[in-house]
């Protein structure tokens, strides 16, 4: 085993002791026992040190985070939600800064003041370094896209479909109307079409006569027709007027393919045009697709619901929008400074609390008078507490308003005040949320160690409780052997036969998710392995001399019990209660993945599934508390096997 | 031998008889369940409910002070039932089960479907999974565990124990979430959920990657530790020193003897995985959105489904059982040394 290879020379064969007598001779060495002997086998064996070391750790945050760490993690703040984990030291690095790069963000280019354009949902302030922009397009309606084709779908191969627009009102004689209709000639294909279009001679809502513009074909590209000429050379020769109500549609007939191939078309324009100063069409034009999707989801804008799908669908395809690319500190966006309107009374409180100082115009400052009120003479404001004062400027005072309220008039002052929200939170920086923050906008480095505190808690009452009971049941059945043996087997053979997952969930279901009927859950068939455990270890020292001796010297049950057997199989005990934590946290953290997890308490299990649903919008949530919940097992688990190692060497490398 | 054998399967169904039962009485014992949906269809559940004696229609119009379970009103019509007491309830249902096969039908997640046609329309994909797995892992914890033994102390069995080590130890549940955000988010090779049925077969493969993964990790380390733990044991015995000093190289005895006899006990640990990659599944399931009795059992209970969770339960319960059975004869079996129901 040891690479030193020593010399050995003749001098180390002789014999220590060939003549002396030694058997009355006290020992030099330390007595040892059997607890220390295993502890100094334990400290060889280094992983399981470390190991031992990061369980220590893991306890001692867990006790002492949720005590230190003053985050709320009871109430829900919508503003703070998701923000990325955020280290001391880690504000120039790449990782762990608080900062995330977003990408393909929808732009919104539409303000004429190019300062104003901004990513949609991010604010320009919080951005770090450049804002990456491209060229993209989107399925999606969206009041920043614009062009884009319209497709129509049917919903099924049996099904016809197309697009008409509402009915128009024009002079066609006064004026001529071009009619231009573009459908898309790459996109297009092996699909008939009609271009066509409704004319009501006897006002709006009586029958109409169509007239077909273009025959069913395949002819893709632009259709343009004079629109005026068509009306007024179809209509009957006994009506004389040149107004009509009209109706433009595009119809492409149902497949009926076996294939399954449906009726569609892509259009990119469908314009009416004039020379007309006001164009009547001009609210049913559309040569932009993403403007008609709009229009149509918009209530407000009821003119501009022009466009009627025959049956079927039509949904935006290949809008243009700018998207951009960006590192944005979420922190700052959060957490920065505000412009926010501010009452009066709040700012004489904080002037009161010594936050800040300003003076009040005196004029209409005197309590006697009548119409006195509250002025702040701007120039005067000054911020006399920086670390608490999240009152930073006064920008603009707003124009006294009253509001009476019965006899009395009151007068409200109110002020443009920037606002540094960190501040406002209580922070005396932009704090830092080690393991970022969860859906609730609660520190989730607090929600795992406080769930992490939860879970020991749990995991180490249920193993005591545990192993109590497995080591009285085991001992009795272990020592007595016999009928009490075989009832006892029997008994933890049918309870044993029931997998966990269902007594817990039973027992959860019938007595509610707290923690006592977790614990109750736990224990309900938790303490068979240590009583099978015991019970074979009695029965493997029951029989040996020295008990007999003892029994023979007139020792009591309760004596060899305790005395005699049980310390000599304390050692695979102890190792089994160390071993039962990872299994029992496990169990917990499945439990809350059913479904039935603690409530009230958080425990680590109910942290975990709870994040599982954003693991691919904000995966370091999942990924910080899984990484814990490995850290934690892995760690028992390594310590439990040097425990069990250094209690029982030859079972060394074993398992 | 034959005597033990018999023995242990009469156990083993007393066994399942008690557990099933005391579940039934205890799931009776929950507050019942109102099936969702329309009154007709309420109306067919609790007929059934009626026919299969657990409860009974109560007449109306009601006496003033008279009190009924359930109230069901279809069309103006009110129908009345009353809940048997419990007890009864469960001599109907062994009565059902056995002279029937009637596990009673679903109230909440597919109304009025027969219970037992539901699981078996679910067990198929979970069987498949977990065999899958299982075949997955059985070669690999072998060869893992054959590399670690002969290279025992050197590096690769370093590497393989502290391998080992983390797999055994962390959960599956934890696996599949990393798992999930590396090849199906980050680079997003496999889905990301189970595909919906009818598409192409590579989908469909593809969909089984990452729960046989993260169901198998934990399986190759435990194979793996045994195996390695069983080879090195037979390679210090002394039937393997006999062989090398008749002359056999290395190499001949590993593959002729210490192979085959660190074999014996591998089986019955084959078994032994299957019922821990059932029950490890569930969560998986869920997850995966796997249509299996995992993630079944996981919407019966939130949908308060009793009847479904029931038979579930019972599946769960009879697997392991008769799986702990089979270990222990098979050990009896394939190792002819250990005596079955020897007295100690």
């Amino acid at each position: 085993m040891s690479e030193k290879k020593q010399l050995i020379t003749e001098k180390d064969f002789v014999f220590v002791q060939q003549d002396e007598k030694i058997h009355d001779l006290k020992f030099d060495t330390k007595p040892t026992t059997y607890f220390k002997d295993a502890m100094r086998r334990f400290v060889k064996n280094k992983s399981s040190v470390v190991a031992g070391v990061i369980i220590g750790i893991l306890i001692l945050l867990a006790l002492f985070v949720p005590i230190f760490n003053k985050n709320d993690i009871v109430t829900s703040q919508e503003d703070y939600r998701f923000l990325p984990p955020r280290w001391p030291g880690f504000q120039n690095t790449s990782v762990l800064n608080g900062r995330r790069y977003v990408e393909n963000i929808i732009y919104d280019a539409t303000d004429e003041d190019e300062t104003k354009h901004h990513p949609v949902g991010y604010d320009n302030e919080a951005i770090v370094g450049e804002v990456k922009l491209t060229e993209g397009t989107t399925n999606f309606a969206s009041p920043y896209a614009s062009g884009g084709k319209v497709l129509i779908s049917s919903d099924r191969s049996s099904f016809a479909t197309g697009i008409q627009t509402n009915k128009i009102t024009a002079d066609f004689a006064l004026n001529d109307y071009y009619l231009e209709i573009v459908t898309d000639t790459e996109l297009n294909r092996d699909n008939n079409y009609e271009i066509y279009v409704l004319v009501y001679y006897n006002g709006p809502n009586s029958d109409a006569t169509l007239v077909v513009l273009q025959e069913q074909s395949m002819k893709y590209g632009t259709f343009t027709t004079n629109l005026s000429d068509v009306v007024l050379s179809s209509r009957p020769a006994a009506i004389l007027e040149d107004e009509f109500t009209v109706q433009i549609g595009v119809y492409v007939p149902a497949t009926n393919s076996p294939d399954g191939t449906r009726a569609q078309l892509y259009l990119n324009k469908l314009a009416v045009t004039t020379t007309a100063e006001e164009n009547p069409f001009e609210l049913h034009n559309y040569t932009d697709a993403n403007e008609l999707l709009l229009r149509r989801s918009d209530k407000e804008k009821i003119p501009y619901r022009y466009q009627t799908v025959i049956s079927g669908n039509q949904m935006l395809y290949e809008g243009r929008v700018i998207r951009a690319s960006f590192e944005y500190d979420y922190y700052k966006a959060v957490y920065g400074e505000v412009n926010r309107i501010i009452g009066i009374s709040d700012l004489l409180n904080a002037r009161r609390d010594g936050k800040v100082k300003f003076d009040l115009d005196p004029a209409h400052s005197d309590h006697t008078k009548p119409d006195f009120n509250y002025q702040i003479v701007m120039d005067t404001f000054e911020v006399v507490n920086d670390k608490t004062s999240q009152y930073r400027e006064i920008t603009f005072a707003h124009p006294r308003q009253t509001v009476k309220a019965g006899m009395t008039t009151i007068y409200v002052y109110n002020y443009d005040v920037v606002v540094s929200r960190y501040r406002e939170m209580g922070y005396t920086r932009e704090p830092f949320f080690l393991f970022g923050t969860n859906q609730r906008g609660q520190d989730f480095f607090k929600i795992v160690f406080n769930g992490l505190r939860t879970s020991l808690i749990l995991g180490f009452s249920a193993a005591a409780i545990n192993i109590f009971i497995g080591l009285v049941w085991g001992a009795i059945s272990g020592y007595y052997g016999g009928t009490v043996d075989i009832l006892m087997e029997r008994f933890t053979e049918i309870l044993g036969g029931v997998p966990w997952i269902i007594i817990m969930t039973l027992t959860i279901l019938h007595l509610g998710n707290n923690f006592g009927v977790f614990l109750l859950a736990l224990i309900l068939t938790g303490w068979i392995g240590t009583a099978s455990v015991t019970r074979s270890q009695f029965y493997r020292y029951k029989r040996r001399e020295y008990v007999l001796a003892s029994r023979t010297l007139g020792a009591k049950d309760s004596r060899l019990i305790f005395k005699h057997i049980l310390p000599n199989s304390i050692g695979p005990i102890v190792t089994g209660a160390v071993m039962m934590i990872p299994g029992i946290i496990f169990s917990e953290a499945t439990i809350s993945y059913l479904g039935l997890g603690l409530q009230g308490l958080t425990s680590l299990g109910v942290a975990l599934s709870e994040v599982q649903a954003y693991i691919y919008t904000d995966p370091y949530l999942i990924v910080t508390g899984s990484l814990i919940i490995a850290l934690l097992m892995i760690s028992f688990n390594l310590f439990g096997n040097g425990l069990r190692d250094a209690f029982n060497p030859s079972l060394k490398g074993v398992e | 031998m034959g005597k033990y054998i018999l023995k242990r399967v009469g156990l083993v169904f007393v066994t399942a008889f008690i557990i099933l039962s005391l579940t039934f009485i205890l799931m009776k014992l929950l507050p019942m369940d109102r099936p969702i949906g329309l009154a007709p269809d309420q109306l067919r559940y609790y007929n059934t409910q009626v026919r299969l004696g657990y409860m009974v229609q109560v007449q109306g119009p009601l006496m003033p002070g008279q009190t009924v379970d359930i109230t069901v009103n279809d069309g103006g019509k009110l129908y009345y039932y009353n809940q048997v007491p419990v007890m009864r309830q469960y001599l109907s249902w062994l009565r059902n089960v056995i002279t029937r096969w009637d596990w009673g039908v679903s109230s909440r997640l597919e109304r009025n479907v027969p219970a037992i046609e539901i699981i078996a329309r679910k067990l198929p994909v979970s069987m498949k999974l977990n065999i899958i797995a299982l075949f997955v892992s059985v070669p690999l914890g072998f060869l893992f565990g054959i590399i670690a033994a002969l290279q025992k102390n050197k590096l690769p069995d370093h590497i393989i124990s502290t391998g080992v080590m983390i797999f055994i130890s962390i959960p599956s549940f934890v696996f599949i979430t990393f798992l999930m955000l590396f090849f199906a988010y980050k680079l997003e090779w496999l889905p990301s959920q189970w595909p919906p049925e009818g598409l192409s077969w590579q989908m469909q493969a593809k969909a089984y990657v990452i729960p046989v993964m993260a169901l198998s990790f934990g399986t190759i380390a435990g194979f793996t530790r045994y195996t390695r733990a069983e080879l090195t044991e037979i390679m210090s015995s002394e039937f393997l020193l006999l062989a090398r000093t008749k002359g056999l190289t290395k190499r001949q005895t590993v593959i002729r003897h210490a192979l085959r006899n660190s074999l014996v006990p591998i089986v019955p640990m084959i078994i032994g995985q299957f019922i821990g990659i059932l029950s490890g599944s569930m969560i998986l399931e869920a997850l995966y959105g796997i249509p299996g009795i995992g993630s079944l059992f996981v919407t019966a209970i939130t949908n308060k489904d009793y009847n479904v969770v029931m038979v579930d339960m019972a599946l769960y319960t009879t697997i392991g059982l008769f799986a702990g059975l089979l270990v222990d004869l098979s050990y009896g079996i394939v190792d002819p040394r250990i005596r079955m129901g020897a007295r100690k």
